[in-house]
């Protein structure tokens, strides 16, 4: 039987022609990664044991065997890092699997000029990430110091009984997180137009929650950039310098990158 | 500031949702979808790392979550424990208060006679 196909992505045959693919281990640890040249187009794959790998196994290890799923996780972007280093790369999302390598070259073919605009809109630039993150506690306090309403209130109620001042007290909090959302929002937008200036293209993803992201802190923005390559050191420093302006304000922004395009390498955008 | 990475190993929950991105199409024969990135990334942390290596690595999270550990379980039952004695408190100082308007009544006879 012939072998299934796991597919990394796809780089410009030209310029894996200047720097040959180095050997690296494939997703199954037999295996090694290889390509496959569809014309101007090279898809950088790995085989797989078709019985081995069939729909069910991989839809069982996905959803029961975690530990394998971060595992492989993990190899699918160490591929596409290591790819993004030395190649423009429009990487894929985990486990897209082909039957045969007929079935690769067919879809390959078919999408070959959105591949081709992706290659030139991804071209010498970098995708970044930004995450800002706060502390709720200490950005509440300041949001509610700096209100002279919220003040005002805070008077007030001392004036009342206990029960009373209670509830009183739990409106105000109501109150005081609603204006920490509102700052946080202008405060994080902001930022956001601000280095969008300094990219090609930037979007505002879903933030996520303490859970996932194991962190004490909370995120209230994720945004990603896509950068040239000229233009990253200038978005760095800007990253810096506004975290440092943001210094006592309960704010913290981290960038991570370069990534590979993961985000701005959507074939369905890149085609409109 | 952090500029980091991303091949560095703790940044778990990025490197998943960059590959398990829904953003980026092209069907494979088998293209298994992941339903929600987030509730996979919490699965992990909860089920890979045991307690100790957890602590290793800078994943102790659960110890101020009040829903997985006992230590941190108890300082809420303490605030839930405080809140209701101080319900109890207000709620008895009402019944009192309560209370003691029919008496005042009766010992007037509901009539408030001044001379």
């Amino acid at each position: 039987m012939e072998k299934k196909i796991y597919l990394y992505g796809f780089i410009p045959t030209e310029e894996l022609e200047r720097t040959a693919l180095p050997e690296h281990e494939g997703f199954d640890e037999k295996e090694k990664l290889i390509s496959i040249q569809v014309d101007s187009i090279t898809a950088i794959v790995s085989r797989l044991d078709p019985d081995a790998y069939t729909e069910m196994v991989i839809e069982d290890k996905i959803n029961n065997d975690l530990e394998w799923l971060q595992k492989k996780a993990y190899h699918h972007h160490e591929v596409l890092m290591f790819l993004n280093k030395n190649y423009t790369v429009v990487p894929l999302s985990f486990c897209t699997i082909y039957n045969n390598q007929d079935s690769l070259i067919e879809t390959a073919s078919s999408q070959a000029h959105e591949l081709e605009d992706s290659f030139a809109e991804i071209g010498g630039k970098e995708e970044w990430n930004l995450k800002i993150y706060y502390d709720e506690e200490k950005v509440k306090r300041l949001v509610t110091e700096n209100n002279p309403v919220m003040q005002k209130k805070r008077e007030e109620i001392k004036e009342l009984s206990p029960g009373r001042q209670f509830f009183e007290r739990k409106k105000i909090d109501r109150m005081a997180e609603k204006e920490m959302d509102k700052e946080l929002n202008e405060r994080c937008n902001e930022i956001h137009l601000e280095l969008s200036g300094l990219a090609t293209r930037s979007d505002v993803k879903k933030t996520l929650g303490k859970d996932a992201t194991g962190r004490k802190d909370n995120m209230s923005w994720n945004s990603v950039f896509l950068l040239q390559e000229s233009e990253v050191d200038r978005f760095v420093e800007k990253v810096m310098k506004k975290d440092q302006q943001l210094n006592g304000s309960g704010l913290k922004m981290e960038a991570t990158g370069p990534w590979p395009a993961y985000h701005f390498s959507n074939l369905s955008k890149a085609a409109k | 500031m952090a500029v980091e990475h991303p091949v560095q190993t703790n940044n778990l929950v990025d490197v998943l949702e960059k590959v398990l991105d829904k953003g980026v199409v092209i069907a494979g024969d088998i293209r298994v979808g992941i339903a929600d990135v987030e509730l996979i990334t919490i699965k992990i942390r909860l089920i890979v790392a045991s307690v100790d290596k957890a602590k290793e690595i800078g994943l102790d999270w659960w110890e101020s979550d009040p829903y997985l550990s006992s230590k941190a379980s108890e300082n809420n039952t303490q605030v839930l424990e405080d809140e209701n004695n101080r319900l109890k408190e207000r709620l008895e100082a009402l019944e009192n208060q309560m209370g003691n308007q029919p008496e005042d009544r009766s010992k007037n006879g509901g009539v408030v006679n001044e001379q």
